[in-house]
Order: structure tokens, then sequence, then C-alpha cells
């Protein structure tokens, strides 16, 4: 077994207990979507587009009182290290309805009925954490198209490996550590979207990571709102 | 009049309402005025109105008087449906399609694969229904229905085809509406079937 934490407190990829990968997030990159977002959360890199609100299609699942949200999370055949079948796995349709779930408590749905909205999230290189870093850019996303939300939505995970509450596992530390949680918010609410764990933590180890996971969730919070000014601010200047 | 602004993302502080009263695309939560959308809040200081500017929705949905233009996509019972492609000249991409009912058009005004240009009437839970009831509505490119070619305008209602001569019916933009309100008489308005009534009598038996 790889020892993931050394004597040093430092991860196998040199990082400390509560410190996060590198994050890179751009809004507005696509131009046909009515709005996108790629983000580069250590070696993830994901793009989310969105569409909406459109007419529902079947017309027999359109809501008479909401816009019915629609969310497909899907790897690319290349994303993983080895090739992985582009049809649709087990994994990745639940975490399309847990993203989904996630994300529908920010969206003003009622302010649309009998239409849908579409979220499509591309993982185009994976390394643990993607449903947070999708959740995250799918929320920017959704900002983009100009669609009305309550607060932003983002996540981060937080886990425990060699018996210590650490933040953001990398793919090596989700496969061996113990726990693997992830957290979405909307943080200026205070309202938790996303709560899962794989492992049992005791109370307090519990109190810790969700602590920890809530302070990492804001700072994630701050880089994806510096992104939306800026293609803000850009698509106004084109204007 | 003095009005501010600062960028604001989905969900951030604008204001409390003791100084502010939220206005378009805010919203108010345990005293606090918070954005809906990316945009520009606006402060008007004068009338203590906070607002958000969204650059909007690339996917708009049409109000009612709005002006679309689109395709005919079928031709149903209930009248026909047009596939919408622009709003108010904006193109759109929202995949919608409203339709026009059978109550409000006389005849063949328009076939499928029509381009036409309607206005929205009604909105309901965003079911769209159209009209091409004034002038400036209607087909806006058509073929013959026979042989595909090229056809001729020939006002008030009809359409020729260039190639095969065949005569055809469409209300084409720039052909005034085949009936509008004044060839209905509205039965609340006794006064006017009154009159219309007497000046008949009066005619029958002079």
């Amino acid at each position: 077994m790889t020892e993931l934490i050394d004597k040093n407190n430092l991860r196998v990829d040199g990082r400390k207990l509560d410190e996060l990968r590198p994050i890179k997030m751009q809004v507005g990159i696509l131009k046909n979507a009515d709005g996108s977002a790629y983000i580069e959360w250590g070696k993830n890199k994901i793009i989310a587009g969105v569409y909406g609100p459109k007419e529902c299609h079947p017309k027999h699942m359109a809501l008479p009182d909401r816009a019915l949200l629609k969310c497909r999370y899907h790897m690319a055949p290349f994303s993983v290290d080895e090739r992985k079948s582009p049809q649709p796995s087990r994994r990745e349709i639940e975490l399309s309805k847990i993203i989904r779930e996630a994300l529908s408590p920010a969206i003003l749905l009622e302010e649309f009925p009998r239409t849908a909205i579409e979220i499509y999230i591309e993982v185009l290189q994976s390394d643990g954490g993607s449903r947070v870093a999708s959740i995250t850019a799918a929320s920017a996303a959704l900002a983009d198209a100009g669609i009305p939300m309550k607060d932003l939505v983002v996540g981060c995970a937080v886990g425990k490996i060699d018996g210590k509450i650490v933040a953001d596992l990398s793919d090596i530390e989700d496969k061996e550590g113990e726990v693997d949680l992830p957290v979405a918010c909307m943080p200026n609410l205070n309202s938790v979207t996303l709560l899962q764990s794989d492992g049992p933590l005791s109370k307090e180890e519990f109190k810790k990571a969700f602590k920890l996971a809530l302070d990492k969730c804001r700072y994630v919070y701050d880089i994806q709102r510096k992104a939306l000014l800026e293609g803000y601010l850009a698509k106004t200047k084109e204007a | 009049m003095s009005v501010d602004s600062k960028p604001v993302v989905p969900g951030e502080k604008v204001g409390v309402i003791e100084e502010f009263s939220p206005s378009g695309l805010t919203y108010e939560k345990d005293g606090e005025i918070r954005s809906l959308v990316l945009g520009e809040a606006m402060y008007d200081k004068a009338n203590r109105i906070i607002s958000v500017k969204s650059v909007g929705l690339k996917s708009k949905i049409p109000k009612v008087g709005d002006i679309i233009e689109g395709v005919v996509e079928a031709i149903t019972y209930s009248g026909p449906v047009v596939r919408i492609y622009s709003v108010n000249g904006r193109e759109v991409s929202n995949d919608l399609s409203g339709s026009m009912r059978t109550r409000d058009i006389i005849g063949n005004p328009v076939r499928l694969g029509d381009v036409v240009r309607c206005v929205v009437t009604e909105n309901i839970n965003n079911t769209l229904w159209l009209a091409m009831n004034s002038q400036e509505l209607g087909v806006l490119h058509t073929l013959c229905t026979i042989c595909g070619a090229n056809v001729t305008p020939l006002p008030p209602d009809k359409v020729k085809c260039t190639k095969c001569g065949f005569v055809d019916s469409r209300k084409m933009v720039g052909f005034k509406p085949f009936f509008s309100k004044k060839h209905f008489i509205n039965k609340l308005d006794h006064e006017e079937r009154n009159r219309r009534f007497k000046f008949n009598s009066a005619r029958k038996y002079r």
C-alpha cells in the first residue's frame, strides 16, 4: 500500500493536509452554447455547457409549474488511464442525478414553466473530485447563460486518509484512502445542496471534515466569482 | 438623479431593505437584498431602489406583443404550428414553437414550409399563440405548392406561380388581413346594433 501522508505531514503530491490543488476557471468559452464554463482543478479538466430555457422534448416530460432541469455528466473515452466506453455508465448516470439535485435548489425553475434547462458536462481529464469540479463549472455556466439563481453553487471534497482529515482528494487518495466526503453548498445562503460519504467517520471527525469542506467551498467560490466577473466584463466590452 | 453601479454575481448581497427597495432581478431574504443574475447592480439613490441589469438570456421566451419569425412546421386541426427562429429580430436557439388558432384565420393563409412573421397574442404558461392580423405580418417566403417554383403575390389574398401559373391563397407580408375587428359586431355594443337595425328598417319600409 502506498504511503499517502509522509512524516512531514505532506501528501503524495507534496500538498499540505488542508491545501487544494490549483484551480483555474474561465466562463463563456463556447460560442454556440447559451452559457459555458471550463475548469481546471489539479489534473481535472472539465467543460460545462448550458442551453435554455427551451422547449421541452419529449413534450410529455414538461412540467406545468416549473422548468425541467436536465443534466448529463459524461466522461470522455480518453479522460481516464484505460480507455472508457463512451456510453453512459452506472456511475455517470448517478452523478448526472446528484449534480442535477445539487444545482436545482439554486435555480428559479418556477420562472419558466413547461420549458427545459439542459446542462451538459464533459470530463476531458479526470483525477478525483470531478463531481464537485463539475458542479462548480455547471453553476458558473448557468450564471453565464443568464438564468436566475438564488446563489452560486460550489463544491469541494474532503476525506480521511491514513487517519487524518484532508481537503480535496486526488485520484490515488480517493482510491486508497478511507473516506471521501464531497460537499456542495450555496455559500451566501449557508445551505448545503450535496453531502455524500463513502466510509465511516466519527462524530468529531465528521464535524472537522464538514467545517473544512465549507471553508474550502468559500475559497472555491472566490475563484468562481472572479471568473464570472471577468467573463461578464469581457462580454459587455464586446457588446 | 444619481445611479451607481457595480458588477455582481447571483446570490451576492447588493443591499439591505432598510436602505433600498428590491426591484428587477433581485430578491430579498432575511432583510438582505441579493442579485438573481450575473450583471450590473444599479443603485438608484434618488428613489432608493436597487435593480440588477443583466446581459439577458440568450434563449429568450417571447412575450405578448413580440414579433416572431419562423417556419410553418405542421398544419394541425387546431391550426398551423410555427417553429420560432427569431424574436424581435434577435435570433434565438431555444427550439420554441407557437400555434395559430383556426378561429383567427380564414382559408389557407399559410402552407407547410412557409417562412412567416407573426405576433404573439397570448402566452399561457409558455404555450404561445400567434396571429398574422396586420399588414406587416404574414408570409415572408413561400414556393408554389405544385411545382416548387417561385411565386408572385396577387393582392389581396393570392400568390401565382411564375412557372406553372397555379394560383394559391396566402396572407403575404404587405397584404391587408383577410378580416379585422370591423367585420364583427360587438354583441355588447347595443347602441351600434340598434342604430344599424333602425337604419336597415327605415330603408326596408321606405
